[in-house]
């Protein structure tokens, strides 16, 4: 049995806990980061990189706002290429019902304060992106500020950042259990590792459960298998992130395309693809970008979601079980806010407060018998998730 | 590649995405122990022929860094499609029933 303490101890090696682990390393605080493959080998490395602020949830809004402001510095900070660009995100409306929806959601943020929000006409939306087929939408949603940035890079930067402040990675190594003494968190126990800590912090997204329900704890998220595919790299075609009801694509700096499905079905977990999915998401996007016809798909891979019950994520400490602090349920869009989300949990756990309110993402929220949910707020995941 | 070749460390060991030796070399040292993780850290290896030409050196540059055998570093998982094909080509199907098979594992409460 080998013993090891820390101040904090962060299960899940993936941008939340990377990010969380290296804000919490400014403030001096000792912290052990345990992985069970390696940094970024799920969700944070295998996603889109897309960082969208449009069509967040009315209590996600302020945080993606001010997660762009950490981005533009971010390389700098970290002395990392993030190959972040501010390339704008175009969300198309197929319906007039749809655009409808969306000139309502764009006035909702508008009045939040996001400024660089506004419907486009097809004519104007194939002006952002010529390659656009004629007659492939009504309009769409389009957000100036919003961007891409490279998944891999971020996430390894975080954490080399977080180990250069003394953080401790320790990869290739599941935890079994958290290890209470009465309703306070002693620990975790990962094999024959033992790690005492004041604070235990859970990123591991679609895996929460494994170790939050022996403790008592259903955290209501759902693991879904979401897909990319890659082509070579390309000449400019489309330059913002391009959101269709169906179908997404998004060049990278390098030039290679990526798509996916924006709404996947695929309640199972799996790093490779699903070979239908990747048919199916190949035979969409031509019909919306025939220029993509000739391209070669180099690789197809799969990546978890974990989509809670309200497609908000669950932050901050779980009653009943003192110093326990979860981080989860992102559903699909945790990349984007994550230099943001990092720094709030941080400030949550190193100084007891943080500088944005993390109450809306309690997890009590879904105890509450008065929880309401408003109808009449209208956003991404309420626009895609018609089928749910 | 020829042996000689590569005790030049300016030398492209990735030919489609140009990663040389060099890069591949500082991946190693920062932690890179698998042929997965040095096409995470460098791109080597996630151009258009997928590996085929420079994985076998970079299993071998791991092996000679970490003094083990290149046989007990394992390959990069393949994914498909096993040889890069058009989108169209792979758009292109008929049998829509095929396609609903093994989607759906689990149906969301
Ligand atoms: C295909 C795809 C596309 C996406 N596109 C976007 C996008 O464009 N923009 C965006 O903002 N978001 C996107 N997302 C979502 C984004 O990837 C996630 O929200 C984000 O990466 C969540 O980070 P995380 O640190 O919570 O989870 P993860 O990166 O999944 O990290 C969790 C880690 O916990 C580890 N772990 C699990 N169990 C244990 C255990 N018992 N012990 C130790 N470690 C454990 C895992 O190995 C993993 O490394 C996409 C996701 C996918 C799959």
């Amino acid at each position: 049995m080998i013993e090891k303490k820390a101040d904090v101890v962060i299960v899940g090696g993936g941008i939340i806990g990377c990010s969380t682990a290296y804000g919490l390393a400014k403030m001096g605080i000792k912290v052990i980061v345990i992985e069970r493959d390696y940094v970024a080998s799920q969700g944070s490395g295998r996603n889109a990189g897309g960082v969208r602020v449009q069509g967040r949830l009315p209590a996600e809004l302020p945080i993606a706002m001010e997660a762009v402001e950490i981005w533009k510095t971010l390389d700098k900070e970290l002395g990392i290429n993030s190959e972040y660009r501010q390339t704008g995100n175009v969300f198309l409306a197929s319906s007039e019902k749809e655009k409808e929806l969306h000139e309502k959601m764009a006035k909702r943020l508008q009045k939040q304060g996001l400024k660089d929000v506004r419907v486009l006409s097809e004519q104007e939306v194939r002006k952002v992106i010529p390659a656009l087929k004629q007659g492939m939408c009504k309009g769409g949603s389009y957000c100036t500020i919003d961007g891409m940035a490279n998944p891999l890079n971020t996430t390894f930067g975080y954490a080399n950042a977080a180990a250069a402040l003394g953080v401790e990675i320790i990869e290739h190594t599941k935890v079994d259990s958290i290890d209470l003494a009465n309703t306070r968190v002693d620990g975790v126990t990962a094999g024959d590792l033992k790690v005492k800590c004041d604070t235990l912090m859970v990123a591991i997204g679609s895996w929460s459960n494994d170790l939050m329900e022996p403790l008592g704890i259903k955290i209501p998220i759902t693991p879904c298998r979401n897909q990319i595919f890659v082509t070579e790299v390309l000449p400019p075609i489309v330059e913002p992130f391009l959101l269709t009801p169906i179908v997404y694509c998004n060049q990278t700096y390098n030039g290679n395309m990526f798509v996916g499905n924006v709404d996947p079905d695929d309640y199972c977990l799996g790093n490779s693809a699903n070979p239908n999915e990747t048919k199916r998401t190949a035979r969409d996007i031509i019909r919306y970008i025939p220029a993509l016809a000739d391209a070669s798909i180099i690789r197809a891979w799969g990546g978890p979601l974990d989509l809670s019950a309200d497609d908000m994520p669950i932050l901050g400490d779980v009653p009943g079980t003192e110093g326990l602090v979860v981080a989860c349920g992102f559903s699909g869009h945790g990349f984007a806010s994550a230099p943001y989300i990092g720094k709030l949990l941080s400030e949550h756990i190193g100084l007891g407060k943080s500088s944005y309110s993390l109450d809306a993402f309690r997890y009590k929220r879904f105890q509450e018998t008065n929880a309401k949910v408003d109808e009449n707020v209208y956003a991404y995941g309420q626009a895609i998730g018609k089928n749910r | 590649m020829h042996e000689n070749n590569t005790d030049n460390n300016d030398v492209i060991i990735c030919r489609c995405e140009e990663i040389s030796k060099e890069e591949i070399i500082n991946a190693i040292r920062n932690g890179a122990d698998t042929v997965t993780l040095v096409k995470k850290y460098t791109r080597a290896g996630m151009g258009l022929c997928k590996g085929k030409t420079c994985s076998i050196v970079i299993q071998r540059l791991i092996a000679e860094y970490s003094s083990k055998s290149p046989d007990q570093i394992p390959f990069d998982i393949e994914r498909e499609p096993f040889r890069p094909i058009k989108i169209s080509v792979m758009g292109n199907y008929e049998d829509e029933n095929a396609l609903v098979d093994h989607e759906i594992c689990l149906k969301r409460k």
